[in-house]
């Protein structure tokens, strides 16, 4: 996407409120995804999560170092200060120190998807983002999952987040603004 | 090499893929985080501190080599023969064998990662989280590679000084020793380290730019493994080349 994203919607959805963007057939949701990170990139920097459908991790960190790298990367803090955040958050998600242990010194390779998306949503909560995006994919396996389960528990902490934005092929959900795209 | 350049339809990807790499030096800055200085220790610790004992292998066997050769079949006296071990190991030797070992250890790694992480969507995912490609995966690889080019060097002048006085001299080697400056010059060291800089950048630029240029896909990345290596070794012989005619 080479144009101003703003001009391309209906409506900006890069302001708080929860929005719901429909991506037209032949349109890839993952250029949506890009180009709305790159836009709440400029308004809020280094304070957004994006949550896709294929929750990457960096391959050659181990997922304590991918749970911090954008706040470390960002707020230049020291590790042991970090290291308390990570606590906090594994906390959140209900994981035991011995199962927070065994999952954070781990490579991603050897995580299955429900935990890469574990580690993808915990390194969100780390970032204390301004801006939420989410796959419609991800949405809808979030919220179709058992509220205490780890995952769930740390999506709803996500969604108070002021600028929630869904991006895909779903129909709307309650409870968001629709956004189209202009033709 | 040429199919390779119109394979990968260099003028389009130049622009789209080689760009991070044209304005690498603006990116300096990024030294600043701890973050990226972490990339790059990582790097020079892969790149430089695993090869050492390889590399003072290979400079102690040299040296000795250099030395036995020019004594034995020039018939040349070991204090001669260590002067050109001294002259030819520094300006010539150290810098192209240091450079060829890191190139055939670690352009090859640079290279593959490189296009795993764009097969892995790990490119697209740092961009999300506002971390500039250029800053953090490119600076440390590139300043990494250079540094331990000269590291590496610096290890091959110095086991091969070392071989070559221990094999002329044998019991008596304190007395080389302590006549080192008449084989070494300050202007011999520096050379050593401009000459093993620029190929350790050089081939640290190459690595990257085909990490950059091969398509993401699992199949390409043994290919730009040994593109790396192969097209590495190449630019150094041609760099090394260069500079005997102009200096």
């Amino acid at each position: 996407m080479t144009f101003a994203v703003q001009d391309a919607l209906s409506v900006n959805p890069i302001q708080p409120g929860r929005w719901w963007l429909s991506v037209p057939r032949g349109q890839a949701t993952a250029s949506w995804i890009d180009a709305l990170a790159a836009s709440a990139h400029d308004q809020w920097p280094g304070r957004v999560a994006v949550l896709d459908s294929s929750a990457t991790l960096i391959s050659n960190l181990q997922v304590w170092e991918n749970l911090i790298l954008p706040v470390w990367h960002r707020e230049n803090n020291p590790l042991n200060a970090l290291e308390e955040r990570v606590v906090m958050a594994c906390e959140l998600a209900g994981m035991t120190d011995a199962q927070r242990e065994k999952f954070v010194t781990c490579l991603p390779a050897m995580l299955d998807r429900g935990g890469r998306r574990l580690a993808v949503l915990l390194r969100s909560v780390l970032i204390d983002p301004d801006c939420v995006i989410v796959e419609d994919e991800f949405w809808r396996d979030m919220t179709s999952q058992a509220a205490d389960a780890p995952q769930v528990r740390l999506f709803h902490c996500l969604q108070e987040i002021p600028c929630f934005v869904v991006v895909g092929r779903l129909p709307k959900s309650s409870g968001f603004v629709s956004v189209d795209v202009v033709e | 090499m040429l199919s390779f350049l119109i394979h990968t339809g260099l003028p389009v990807l130049m622009r789209q893929s080689l760009f991070p790499l044209f304005f690498l030096w603006r990116t300096l800055p990024a030294l600043r985080s701890h973050a990226v200085r972490r990339v790059l220790l990582k790097q020079i610790y892969f790149t430089s501190n695993q090869a050492a004992y390889l590399v003072s292998a290979i400079g102690f066997s040299l040296g000795a080599i250099v030395v036995l050769q020019i004594h034995d079949q020039y018939g040349q006296s070991w204090e001669t023969a260590l002067r050109v071990l001294g002259r030819l190991g520094l300006s010539e030797l150290a810098p192209l064998f240091g450079s060829l070992i890191m190139v055939a250890r670690s352009s090859s790694a640079v290279a593959s990662e490189l296009v795993n992480m764009r097969a892995g969507g790990e490119f697209r995912c740092l961009t999300h989280h506002g971390i500039d490609i250029s800053g953090y995966l490119l600076l440390p690889r590139v300043l990494g590679m250079t540094i331990s080019a000269m590291v590496l060097s610096g290890c091959i002048a110095l086991f091969s000084m070392m071989g070559g006085i221990i094999f002329s001299a044998g019991w008596d080697a304190g007395y080389q020793v302590a006549q080192i400056e008449r084989m070494l010059s300050p202007d011999l060291i520096l050379i050593c380290i401009a000459k093993s800089g620029m190929f350790g950048g050089a081939a640290a630029l190459l690595a990257c730019a085909i990490g950059l240029l091969t398509r993401p896909v699992p199949t390409e990345i043994p290919k730009a493994a040994s593109r790396a290596v192969f097209f590495g070794i190449m630019l150094l012989f041609i760099i090394d080349f260069v500079w005997s005619l102009i200096l």
